[in-house]
């Protein structure tokens, strides 16, 4: 078990437009199980499961811009189902290994526009190259359903 | 298709012993329920308690407390079941006695 914690000044609203873009990369049922509001702030609970382990995402703070707690706990790092398909090709897998929550987190950009609003929006700044193109097969992509979003921007 | 219930309940307590009194009544219950790392969060001057129960994901219960407020949300148990426990708090309960059963 594995906990994360860290401070972030932040719009709710956007880091949790963020959150529920980019979740569905490392997990096939992000869910968010709690929402509580009260006159002080906001507390939410995101719930996603991996292929064997169960992670809580907490953020508490303010509704509006200010300072907001970041709490995670997760079980060391599984394989989605989806790279477990692609296990007997290690060049592949590791090009399709999930990112982490921490990732994600450090991925963040609080001034992101709202299409720019995701995880992906950072990684294809940073990481594509036109010989990565290939990896990225049309026949890959039906099969990997979470990653319909990097499908669909590897169309445009 | 399970309800989701939400309960929230003003209780004038001490945030530490409330926490307490949560984690006792709930985990050593007739039919205690695995818990997750508590997580505790001290933000803005506001400390909040977030303690998450589940058998992955349904059902499962969380219990965020903020000053003396208690927010309770579960899904899967029957009716009355966390507002007896919440009834049941005494502020004035000490060690051993801070738990429901």
């Amino acid at each position: 078990m594995a906990k994360y914690e860290a401070k972030i000044c932040a719009d709710f609203e956007h880091l949790m437009q963020y959150l529920d873009n980019s979740l569905p990369y490392i997990s096939e049922k992000p869910v968010i199980i709690a929402d509580y509001r009260s006159e002080k702030g906001r507390v939410c609970i995101h719930r996603f499961d991996a292929t064997e382990s169960v992670k809580t995402f907490v953020m508490a703070g303010n509704d509006g811009t200010g300072e907001i707690s970041l709490s995670v706990v997760e079980n060391e790092t599984k394989y989605t189902k989806s790279n477990i398909l692609f296990s007997s090709q290690p060049s592949r897998a590791s090009h399709l290994m999930p990112p982490s929550i921490y990732e994600i987190m450090l991925a963040y950009n609080p001034m992101a526009a709202e299409n720019e609003n995701f995880y992906f929006s950072h990684k294809l700044k940073a990481d594509f190259t036109p010989e990565k193109e290939n990896v990225y097969s049309e026949d890959m992509a039906e099969l990997l359903t979470p990653w319909d979003k990097l499908k669909r921007i590897f169309k445009k | 298709m399970l309800e989701d219930i939400t309960y929230t309940k003003q209780l004038s307590a001490d945030h530490n012993h409330l926490v307490q009194y949560l984690e006792n009544s709930l985990r050593y219950a007739p039919h205690p329920m695995p818990s997750l790392e508590p997580i505790d969060t001290h933000c803005n001057g506001i400390l909040r308690s977030v303690r998450v129960y589940d058998e992955i994901l349904s059902p499962y219960f969380t219990a965020i407390t903020e000053d003396g407020i208690v927010n309770l949300k579960w899904r899967g148990f029957e009716k009355g079941y966390f507002e007896k426990i919440l009834d049941g708090y005494n502020p004035d309960a000490i060690g051993n006695a801070n738990k429901f059963w």
